[in-house]
Formats: structure tokens, C-alpha cells, sequence
């Protein structure tokens, strides 16, 4: 071979280098550019964790914050002038809160149920005598654990659907209007105080709270909101309504009051709001599971979904987005809570998968019974 | 003098003042025996960033923390200890020591969702051995009967009824055993000192192997009851029953602030003091505030950040166990003294079965100077069973014909396992 020839072959060849390596740099920049998880290293959460606090927790816990700040300047403005306008005003901020009270709720760990969030403000049903006493106590506590059934939005669903003539209700009773201004006040006060902490120290210790050891974030975060759910949105919401608790086919007496939202059921005639409310929720578990990546793409702000596909596990977490889709499906399909079981068995189904699958897999301990006793 | 001089001289001296204090220190550990502290000075103990509290300061620089359920025990304990000295006794002892129903206290502080009963031996019981427990209720049921029966009837050798010590009548059994003394001083052991030292503060509890470890990260419960690690200790510290922010109060010379366990550490401190320079209350109270101190400074946010001086925590533990062991010890060699010299009848068997109480008390602890079999041994001395350990061997003691001798070889026997004790003065 010619020396030019050689040359100019090495020189091909090294063009063809060149060209490799130069698309490589693109592929991985455009990567990059993506802003996707490099989740090789397995052993470091960080940016998982980063990106549940700043992508899932915090915007929750913030949009729940401005929803209660505007409920209590609704209140305040229904009070100020009893009409329907500012009821409807009020009932529409009351929905708006409620519904980000769903993803806060989900989050039930670390300042959230220190500071007790869920059982101060959305215990249902409502115990109607107590909460009339309550009013013509004028005597409120509403971090109080006798107070504690008298108390959050399933007080305000009955002060404000309980009656077909709610404006009569409150110009005829001054009394109900002091005590919806201090219980959207405690509301929103809670509100306020959970987005500062969660901004705060907070927010570092989630990040630098690695591993998946007990007490870590990743093990405390997957455990607090599959017991939430659990309990809260199968059991709460769905179960004990329709006469179902547990995973396993045990029947107990139904009983139709114990839903979310009754009084406004009554007064809709269907359960529609009640079960906007279960979507919310789910879809709050949803976007923990994926990362806030509610597209589902695999590009950006990926969640636990990743962690699952950078393991080789897309089965699972097909099996998953799967089980949430049906979920939404049943929600969307019915108008009332009560009648077949396919929404609580479609919600019990994310549970098993989780627990045998999605736990396992992760090495995350299922904390069941861990509870410190007495 | 010139300089040189007096230079050689403060040499001298500094050389002499030096020896004395060596001296000194050492004469002090020598002094302290086997009630020598394992944790050293306590003054230069030194914490990272945390400051030792002089008190138990549960509810300042140690909080959060809380032991409630300790506290409505111990009510319940002083509830069952008053009733069982009416007579006759119409309460239904063993139903109280169950709290059937929740139910059956009248003090607020008693009242609530705890019972003694399932915290008697506690480990076994859970496991399905509730056999110890079983026996405190039969011995409440024996005092509840025979006080119902006897209540009006004077005791004597081989009859059930009255003794009086004092200002004050005791219902005794046809042998002479009192049993309220047993019930009380029995469940000291077999509940509050069982569940503190071979319960709260094992490894897997208050220790290095607890699951859940010294973070807020792992219990939904932080704000209420801090780590879970500090939680269990604070439940150990519940059952020694010394009131947190001032025992050892040494201006209350009657109990210095403590009850039951606490209270009988503090009876016998100044003696302890005076024969080993160690107050064993202090020095209990020392090893409980430096031990909740070590998990305070070392907890973190989460597992990861944790930081437990292990080796000081090891420690403070071993101390607990020490003095309040002694403590226990200190008061069977005090009954056991008092009974040989007691004149009447009454006054021995009042106080034989006291000491027979707390030695008894004593077998529960499975690291204890003083083991599980030769606590028995010194029972058996006295006429207990020697086939039947369990409370059950008691009922063979004929209390009115003990012997001094008989008490004097098991105040021997104790005083193999804590040197120097039947000398101390008790």
C-alpha cells in the first residue's frame, strides 16, 4: 500500500473516530440536556430524594397552603356579607382546598404527622351532636383529640350541604360563622406552618437522609404513604362504606354515611365530589411513584419509576402504571362510592404490587407493625 | 532565701500536694469497691455539642420524651399497695392488677389503657409463659380471702389473722407471711426491675441493636416520645420511679423524691455513702442522666447520622443496673438485720418477709451480681423450696420459727455478691 493510501486510510479512519465519539457527546449531552436521572450508583438517593421534595412534597404542601389562605379569606368574606354569592364564593374555595388537602395528606410523615395533619383535619364521619355543642360552647380546640370529630373539612362539608337553606342556617346563628372563621383559621395556621418546615431544615434532612434502611427517607416516604393509602384512601374512602376492610374478602356491614363529603352528597344527589376526591389522592400516589413526572416519559424529574427500569424492572413498573390507570377507570365509571367492590379491589390491587413487588425490589423494609409501643 | 531556694522548695511542695491528691483519688477508688462507677468522673464527661443536664430533663434540653404508661403503673402499684392494708380487703386485687375493663382505679394517674399484670416477667409472658404472673394473681387472691376470713382474729404461730407493729396491724398468713409485703415488694422485681434491666435497656431496645435505632427519621412519634432508642430508656427510667427534675431530693429525708425502687435506693445511700464514699441514689440518677445525654447528643436526623458514644452509653447502663441492684440488696440486708434484731414476733415476721420480698425481687435479672440461683439460695436458707423457686416456694416458710442463724447464713450469701454489705450498717 502506498504511503499516501495509508494515510489517507488512517485518516478515514480516524474521521470515523472522531464522528463516534462527537455523536456520542451529542447523544449523552442531549441525555443531559434531558435532565435525566443517572441512577447506576444505587447506593446515592440524592437526586431522587431532591426531586420528591422539590417536584412532589413541597409543591403539595405549597398548593395546599394557598388553598387554605384563600378559604380563609373566603370565609371571611362570607361572614362579612351572608349571601349566595360568597356562599358559592366559599364553596368553591372549600373544594379547591379539599381537593389540595388530598396530596398533602398522602405526605403523612415527618412534620406532617408530628404535626398531626390528617386526624385534625379530615376525620369523617363527623359526630353532628358534638359538633353542635362545639358551636354553642364557643369553646374550640381545635388540636384537641375530644374536639377531634368536630373538626376540618367534614365540619364545613355539614355546616355548608347539610341544609337546603344554608344562608338561613348562618344569618339565623351567629355562633356558626365564629366557628368556621377560627376552624379555617386553624386550618390555614397548619397549613402555613407545615410549608415553612417543609422549606426549612426540613427539606436538607429529607435530601441528606440517604439509604434505605429503616428510618431513612426513601423507607419512611414509600411506607408513610402506602400506609396512608391503606388505611385513608382503601379503607376511609372506599372500604368502610362499601362494607370491605383489609386485602383479603372480608366482608362488614356497609354502611353509605361513612363516605367523604356526605353532606354534599345528599345534597348533589350522587357521590361525584366524594370521588374527585379519591382521584386526587391516587393521583397524588401517582406522582410520588413517578417523581411528579405525571407525563410519563422517561426523560425528566423521574421517580421511583426509574429507580425500577434502571434495575431491569419495567415489568413491574408497567404492572403499576397499569393498576393506577384501572383505578382511574373505576373512579371515572360510577357516580356513587357504594355498589360493586372493582374500585376497592382495583385500589387494593397497587397495594399488592407494591408490597410484594416494588418493595422487594428496592430492598425497602415493609414497616408493618414497626410502630414504637408503650 | 535566695531564688534557687525558694524555686526547690515550691518544687517540692507542688511534687507533695500532687502525691496527696493521687492519693486521695485513688484511696476513693479503692474505698468504692464493686460499687465503683463504670463511668469514671463524672465531671469530666464531655459531649459533643450537648450539654449533660443536672436533672433528668425530660422536659428541657433532653425533650422529647415521655414515659406515661410507667407512670400510670406505678399509680396503679401504689393503688393495689394502700387497698391491700384495709381490712378486710373488698377489692378485687387480682382484677386490679389486670385492670379489668379499664376500670378499676380511682386516682386519675392510674386510670387508663395499662395493666400490671401483662408487664410481670414480661419476655416470658409475651411468649406464652405467664406463669409468674399467674402466681402474683393467686397471691392476691390468697390476701383477699384470708383477710376477708381473718381480719378480726389476732395471728399466731399456725393461725391467720392480725399482727401489730407499731401504730400499725398487718394481716398475716397461718406461717406468718404478710402478704401485701410480697405482692409489693414482689412486683417491684418481677415487674419494674425486670422490665428495666433485662427488658428497656437491652441491646435491642435502649441499645446499639434497636431496629429502629436514635433518629427521628424511623418512628411516626418523634415529637411525643423522641428516638426509639431514647423512648425505651425513658421507659426504664419510668420504672425506677424518681421524679424526674429533683431526686435525689435530700430535703425529703423520707423518700427523696422516689417511690418504690427509687425510694429504697435512696433509704440506704447515706450508708452506702459513709462505707464506699458512693450515694448510690446520686449515682443511679448520674448513670440515667448521662445515659439519656449520650443518646440526645448522638441522635440524628436519620440512621445515617446517628453518632452514640456506645462505649459511655455501655456505661451509664451498667451503672444503672449496679446501684439500683445494690439498692435492692441494701434493703433485703436491712430487713434481714432488722429481723434478727427485732424482740417480738410481730416485728420478724414483718420484716422477714420483707427481706424474703426483696430477695425474691432480686432473681430478676438475668446480669446481675447477684444470679438467679444464688438469690434462691439465700431463700432456700430460710425455708424456701428448694425444688419450687417460684414464688410458690414460699408457702413451705413457717416465718414464726426462722432462726437468727437461718437469716444470718443468707445475709452471707448476699454478701458475696456485694462485698462489705452486711457490715455497712443496713
Amino acid at each position: 500500500m502506498q504511503i499516501s493510501k495509508m494515510i489517507f486510510v488512517k485518516f478515514k479512519r480516524f474521521q470515523a473516530l472522531l464522528l463516534s465519539l462527537l455523536l456520542a457527546c451529542f447523544i449523552i449531552s442531549c441525555d443531559g440536556e434531558e435532565g435525566a436521572l443517572d441512577l447506576s450508583g444505587q447506593d446515592d438517593h440524592t437526586e431522587l430524594l431532591t426531586n420528591q421534595v422539590n417536584n412532589v412534597i413541597i409543591p403539595s404542601i405549597s398548593n395546599y397552603k394557598d388553598a387554605t389562605e384563600t378559604l380563609y379569606l373566603s370565609a371571611n368574606n362570607f361572614c362579612s356579607s351572608i349571601n349566595d354569592s360568597n356562599l358559592n364564593s366559599f364553596r368553591d374555595a372549600y373544594h379547591n382546598t379539599y381537593k389540595s388537602f388530598q396530596s398533602a395528606a398522602l405526605h403523612n410523615y415527618y412534620a406532617n404527622i408530628n404535626y398531626d395533619l390528617v386526624n385534625t383535619t379530615n376525620l369523617f364521619p363527623i359526630d353532628t351532636l358534638l359538633l353542635k355543642n362545639t358551636i354553642i360552647s364557643s369553646t374550640y380546640n381545635f388540636s384537641s383529640e375530644s374536639q377531634k370529630r368536630a373538626n376540618g373539612f367534614p365540619a364545613i362539608d355539614y355546616l355548608i350541604y347539610s341544609s337546603q337553606n344554608t344562608i338561613n342556617l348562618f344569618t339565623s346563628d351567629e355562633k356558626k360563622c365564629s366557628y368556621l372563621l377560627k376552624l379555617t383559621e386553624s386550618i390555614k395556621n397548619k397549613a402555613v406552618q407545615l410549608d415553612e418546615m417543609w422549606g426549612g431544615s426540613l427539606k436538607e434532612n429529607f435530601i441528606s437522609n440517604d439509604g434505605v434502611e429503616i428510618g431513612s427517607s426513601i423507607h419512611v416516604q414509600l411506607n408513610s404513604s402506602l400506609s396512608y393509602y391503606e388505611d385513608h384512601i382503601r379503607e376511609n374512602k372506599v372500604g368502610l362504606p362499601i362494607g370491605r376492610i383489609g386485602p383479603l374478602d372480608s366482608p362488614i356491614e356497609a354502611d353509605p354515611s361513612k363516605i367523604e363529603a356526605y353532606y354534599q352528597s345528599l345534597y348533589d344527589g350522587n357521590d361525584l365530589f366524594a370521588l374527585s376526591l379519591v382521584k386526587e389522592s391516587i393521583q397524588e400516589m401517582e406522582d410520588l411513584y413517578l417523581g411528579g413526572n405525571t407525563l410519563r416519559n422517561n426523560l425528566i424529574n423521574s421517580g421511583y419509576d426509574r429507580l425500577l427500569i434502571s434495575r431491569g424492572h419495567s415489568e413491574v413498573d408497567s404492572d403499576i402504571k397499569s393498576q393506577f390507570d384501572l383505578i382511574y377507570s373505576k373512579i371515572d365509571e360510577r357516580t356513587s362510592i357504594s355498589g360493586d367492590t372493582d374500585l376497592y379491589d382495583a385500589i387494593q390491587g397497587l397495594i399488592t404490587i407494591m408490597k410484594s413487588d416494588l418493595f422487594p425490589l428496592l430492598n425497602i423494609q415493609d414497616a408493618d407493625g414497626k410502630n414504637d409501643g408503650d | 532565701m535566695n531564688s534557687l531556694t525558694r524555686l526547690f522548695t515550691l518544687f517540692i511542695a507542688l511534687i507533695t500536694l500532687s502525691y496527696c491528691g493521687t492519693t486521695n483519688t485513688e484511696e476513693e477508688v479503692d474505698k468504692a469497691g464493686f460499687l465503683k462507677s463504670n463511668l469514671g468522673d463524672i465531671n469530666s464527661i464531655a459531649l459533643t455539642n450537648f450539654t449533660i443536664p443536672s436533672s433528668y430533663d425530660i422536659e428541657g434540653s433532653l425533650a422529647p420524651g415521655a414515659y406515661n404508661g410507667q407512670k400510670r403503673r406505678l399509680a396503679q402499684l401504689k393503688e393495689i399497695a394502700d387497698s391491700s392494708r384495709n381490712e378486710p380487703i373488698k377489692w378485687d386485687l387480682k382484677a386490679a392488677i389486670a385492670n379489668e375493663n379499664y376500670d378499676m382505679f380511682n386516682s386519675a394517674d392510674a386510670q387508663g389503657g395499662s395493666n400490671i399484670r401483662t408487664k410481670i416477667d414480661e419476655l416470658n409472658f409475651d411468649a406464652g409463659n405467664t406463669s409468674v404472673a399467674d402466681d402474683f394473681a393467686s397471691l392476691a387472691d390468697l390476701l383477699v380471702q384470708s383477710s376477708q376470713t381473718n381480719y378480726t382474729v389476732d395471728a399466731s404461730n399456725g393461725t391467720a389473722g392480725m399482727i401489730t407493729t407499731g401504730s400499725k396491724k398487718r394481716h398475716v398468713s397461718a406461717n406468718g407471711l404478710e402478704y401485701a409485703q410480697i405482692l409489693e415488694k414482689g412486683l417491684y422485681g418481677a415487674m419494674m426491675y425486670d422490665q428495666m434491666v433485662d427488658d428497656y435497656l437491652r441491646d435491642s431496645q435502649a441499645g446499639k441493636d434497636n431496629e429502629l435505632g436514635n433518629n427521628e427519621s424511623s418512628i411516626d412519634n418523634y415529637a411525643s416520645y423522641g428516638t426509639s432508642r431514647q423512648h425505651k430508656f425513658d421507659e426504664a427510667f419510668g420504672y425506677f420511679g424518681a421524679n424526674a427534675a429533683t431526686y435525689p431530693n435530700s430535703g425529703n429525708t423520707s423518700s427523696g423524691d422516689g417511690m418504690f425502687l427509687a425510694n429504697y435506693t435512696f433509704d440506704f445511700s447515706d450508708e452506702t455513702e459513709a462505707a464506699y464514699g458512693v450515694n448510690l441514689a446520686q449515682a443511679a440518677m448520674n448513670a440515667f442522666i448521662v445515659g439519656r445525654s449520650v443518646l440526645k447528643a448522638g441522635q440524628g436526623f436519620g440512621p445515617s447520622q446517628e453518632s452514640v458514644n456506645e462505649d459511655l452509653f455501655v456505661a451509664a447502663r451498667a451503672d444503672i443496673k449496679l446501684y439500683v441492684e445494690a439498692g435492692l440488696a441494701a434493703a433485703a440486708m436491712h430487713y434481714l438485720n432488722d429481723a434478727i434484731a427485732d424482740v417480738s414476733d410481730a416485728d420478724k415476721i414483718h420484716h422477714l418477709s420483707e427481706a424474703l420480698a426483696f430477695i425474691y425481687a432480686m432473681s430478676f435479672n438475668s446480669e446481675g451480681r447477684l444470679t438467679a440461683e444464688e438469690a434462691h439460695n439465700a431463700l432456700i436458707a430460710m425455708g424456701w423450696s428448694s425444688s419450687d423457686s417460684s414464688l410458690n416456694g414460699i408457702y413451705g416458710i413457717n416465718l414464726w420459727t426462722v432462726t437468727d442463724d437461718q437469716m444470718t447464713s443468707a445475709i452471707n450469701i448476699l454478701d458475696q455478691s456485694f462485698p462489705g454489705f452486711k457490715d455497712a450498717n443496713f
